[in-house]
């Protein structure tokens, strides 16, 4: 994952409303995603988005530098979007609603929204683990600070999540070896 | 070899080994099971190969939050400053903050399990092609092209292309053509020039002649064109410009798929794979003059990008959607280099016999002090400012590939032809906005329409920035009048409630990835008879200038004749045809004529909007 520079984050810290700006910045398209990974909804990603920037920029003086920036931030990030779940009620398990048939390779472009589908069809903690490690590059011990979670559990989801992803995206040859 | 881990233990650890996350202690017997066993062997093939499905997903377009953010931080800091949240809150995140602290600690014995080096993800590439065009300054490069099935007798030519480019906008594009044909004084030597400065452009090409009345039709002329007192960027959306780093092909793009990274020519590669439709940039750079094969939108590019610079390095065009679909063209790159200097002259544009000017007046020393400059200008450098024929004034920004350029001119009246497509967008603090995403002939474009004023903002930046662009300006932007009378018909524009007011429409429940309602017209005649037609775009391209249409009538009472070959389609058990020449399918449902249109989609796609109508 990207990272500031520190000597940004120190004056951000230090109450540099244009050093914590170019933060803002440089996070704002990371922390979306990150929120519409977890909210499935754009707007309310725009506005949890917001929130979270803003939740940042309240509680940049408690960040002491121990785990990278982005880890704090996406920690941030993560409990807006969890409030947000819990306030409209939405944390859904959508897996009984993917009755998926087989697709195609990933090869094909037509896939390439299957493969966005299923990742918002994983369950909450499976999604979340997958989409850290996956599509935010983080490494297992990162996810596991931001998710507050053990690292063995970390890893237990994200091989979870791809062994179902596999069941869904892959031909049912393949897809069913991933279960064997 | 038996395996000593049985497959249960290996099978969870199989996910870790992929991630280079596997304790180093216990790597190794994992791998050797693996190795030895053919269905843990399958599952790690199957598991890696969803692993990077999901790594290279793209990301689509994401919104500018800023203003807003530093509003609301600007807004606390006043009330109580930075140091005084809420004490519940604060608590809360302190805590996370020190088990953010405590798992590290806790996992530093994972240190010694080293990650293998990232592979490259799609948001990489996006943001790479970005930051790669703000940086060039200059590029040299030599390409060989081989093209197949342009004319039947003629199945294979061959080129040499040369491209040069120096900062913002000096370009040279030369292709000559070295294939044998049939007869080579009936047949036209494919051969193009192309030079651009910041004054004038000059192309010279064979003069044009239908492929299918080749070789009769050929007169042996060439033709060459000037255009002089160029207006900054005019027609940059047909510079080759995405040649040397193909920032449109690939930063505004949610339908490229990285495939990984592989040795080409010598060198690390990244590969790529996209539809045609959205490589026409990179693929139309080529194209600059001269006659060259058409390609499907539907046909396959395969871009291989030099890892470390973000130049092509290669790329074919293949038949159909398919990796095993037959090469109909293949550029590769035999040589770059980012020069220092170019010869002499080399962007030196002749003045040709034909002429056209832009009618660009340019100022001596560019006043880019004017009150109507944009205060943002996402980091690109003021370039070139000057007036118009027409009294308007023209202020440009550049920096690297990346351009932006901004006309304003006097008008009390309202426009009377505003391009139905484009979407009405509110901008932060400078009223409203008209915007369009790039086509095949011109880069995003933001309209404002304020009190006696027009400005218009054309660029290759995206759509986010661009608007940011529009909202600082000093300029409040007014929507345009809802409805307009032209030659006897009533055009009015609708919001949503006005669509949903009327009881023949219907809405697609779900559209393409992308693909949103960007501008909906009803058009009434003087009988009274009513069409509306709704169109769904994507936010930063639509090559075809149309993307999603769909058009609905209950004054229409059966399908219009047609002497077009059709093919016959069902909507929801409704019979109803499909018209390859006009990528539309048209039905009548319950004595509404309805259509989508979507030419770059095909009918596959454009069949599932329909029947996604409700």
């Amino acid at each position: 994952m990207p990272e500031p520079d520190p000597q940004v984050v120190r004056a951000a810290r230090g109450g540099d409303i244009g050093a914590f700006e170019s933060l803002v910045r440089f996070y704002q398209a990371h922390v979306w995603r990150l929120c519409f990974h977890l909210l499935h909804d754009e707007t309310l990603a725009d506005d949890v988005t917001q929130e979270a920037l803003v939740k940042a920029y309240r509680f940049l003086p408690t960040y002491r530098g121990e785990s990278k920036f982005s880890t704090w931030l996406y920690s941030i990030t993560r409990n807006c979007a969890l409030d947000e779940l819990r306030k409209a009620g939405r944390r859904h398990d959508l897996l009984t609603q993917l009755g998926r048939e087989t697709v195609p390779s990933h090869r094909d472009h037509s896939v390439r929204i299957e493969v966005r589908e299923a990742i918002a069809a994983l369950p909450l903690e499976l999604r979340e683990a997958v989409v850290l490690i996956d599509m935010f590059g983080t490494s297992y011990s990162e996810a596991a600070a931001i998710l507050g979670l053990p690292l063995g559990t970390v890893k237990s989801r994200v091989h979870r999540a791809r062994l179902v992803l596999a069941r869904w995206l892959l031909p049912a040859s393949q897809g069913s070896a991933g279960e064997a | 070899m038996k395996p000593e881990l049985d497959c249960r233990a290996a099978s969870e650890d199989i996910s870790s080994l992929l991630d280079g996350e596997l304790d180093r202690a216990r790597a190794p017997a994992v791998r050797t099971h693996v190795e030895a066993c053919p269905k843990c062997a399958q599952q790690s093939r199957t598991l890696d190969e969803v692993r990077r499905a999901v790594r290279t997903q793209p990301v689509g377009e994401v919104p500018d939050v800023t203003a807003a953010v530093m509003r609301k931080v600007q807004g606390q800091r006043r009330q109580r400053g930075p140091l005084h949240g809420g004490v519940g809150g604060l608590l809360r995140v302190a805590g996370v903050a020190a088990a953010v602290a405590a798992l590290l600690l806790a996992s530093s014995s994972l240190i010694g399990t080293r990650r293998p080096p990232a592979s490259a993800r799609a948001s990489e590439v996006t943001s790479g092609v970005r930051d790669a065009a703000r940086m060039l300054d200059s590029y040299r490069a030599r390409y060989e092209i081989v093209e197949r099935g342009w004319h039947e007798a003629v199945p294979v030519r061959r080129f040499d292309a040369e491209v040069s480019f120096s900062a913002p906008e000096s370009f040279r594009l030369t292709i000559r053509d070295n294939t044998s044909y049939p007869d080579p004084s009936r047949w036209p030597s494919n051969d193009v020039d192309l030079i651009v400065n910041a004054r004038r452009s000059w192309i010279r090409e064979p003069q044009v002649c239908p492929e299918a009345s080749l070789p009769a039709c050929w007169t042996g002329a060439t033709e060459e064109r000037t255009v002089v007192a160029r207006r900054p960027f005019d027609g940059a959306a047909g510079l080759p410009s995405d040649l040397i780093v193909p920032l449109e092909t690939l930063s505004t793009s949610d339908l490229f798929e990285l495939l990984g990274r592989e040795q080409m020519l010598g060198r690390s590669a990244l590969h790529v794979a996209l539809p045609h439709r959205q490589a026409v940039p990179l693929i139309s750079a080529l194209q600059q003059g001269g006659s060259w094969r058409e390609f499907s939108p539907f046909d396959r590019v395969d871009l291989w990008l030099d890892s470390e610079t973000l130049f092509p390095l290669r790329f074919d065009v293949r038949r159909g959607r398919s990796a095993a679909g037959q090469v109909l063209m293949s550029a590769r790159a035999t040589s770059f280099s980012q020069p220092q200097d170019f010869a002499p002259g080399t962007f030196r544009a002749p003045i040709a016999a034909l002429q056209r000017s832009g009618g660009f007046e340019q100022d001596a020393k560019g006043s880019f002090d004017d009150a109507r400059s944009p205060e943002f200008t996402a980091g690109l450098r003021p370039y070139r400012a000057g007036s118009t024929s027409a009294g308007g004034r023209i202020l440009s920004y550049a920096r690297g590939l990346t351009w932006l350029t901004m006309a304003v001119e006097r008008s009390s009246q309202p426009p009377r032809g505003y391009p139905s497509t484009a979407e009405q967008v509110t901008l932060d603090g400078s009223g409203v906005a008209y915007y369009e995403p790039a086509s095949a002939d011109s880069r995003r474009r933001v309209d404002l329409y304020a009190s006696r004023t027009h400005a218009s903002l054309e660029s290759n930046l995206p759509r986010a920035v661009l608007l940011r662009v529009a909202s600082s300006l000093d300029l409040v932007g007014r929507p345009l009048p809802a409805g307009i009378e032209r030659s006897g018909l009533r055009v009015t524009r609708l919001g949503a409630t006005g669509l949903r007011g009327l009881a023949f429409a219907e809405s697609p429940s779900h559209l393409p990835p992308g693909y949103r309602t960007t501008s909906s017209f009803l058009v009434e005649n003087r009988r009274g008879h009513r069409t509306l037609s709704v169109y769904y775009r994507r936010a930063q391209a639509e090559y075809d200038g149309l993307g999603i249409r769909t058009t609905q009538s209950p004054s229409v009472r059966f399908l219009p004749p047609s002497f077009e070959d059709l093919r016959p389609v069902t909507v929801d058990g409704r019979s109803g045809r499909w018209s390859s020449e006009r990528g539309e399918v048209e039905w009548m449902d319950k004595g509404v004529y309805r259509s989508v249109r979507a030419p770059s989609l095909g009918r596959k796609a454009a069949v599932q909007v329909a029947r996604n109508l409700e």
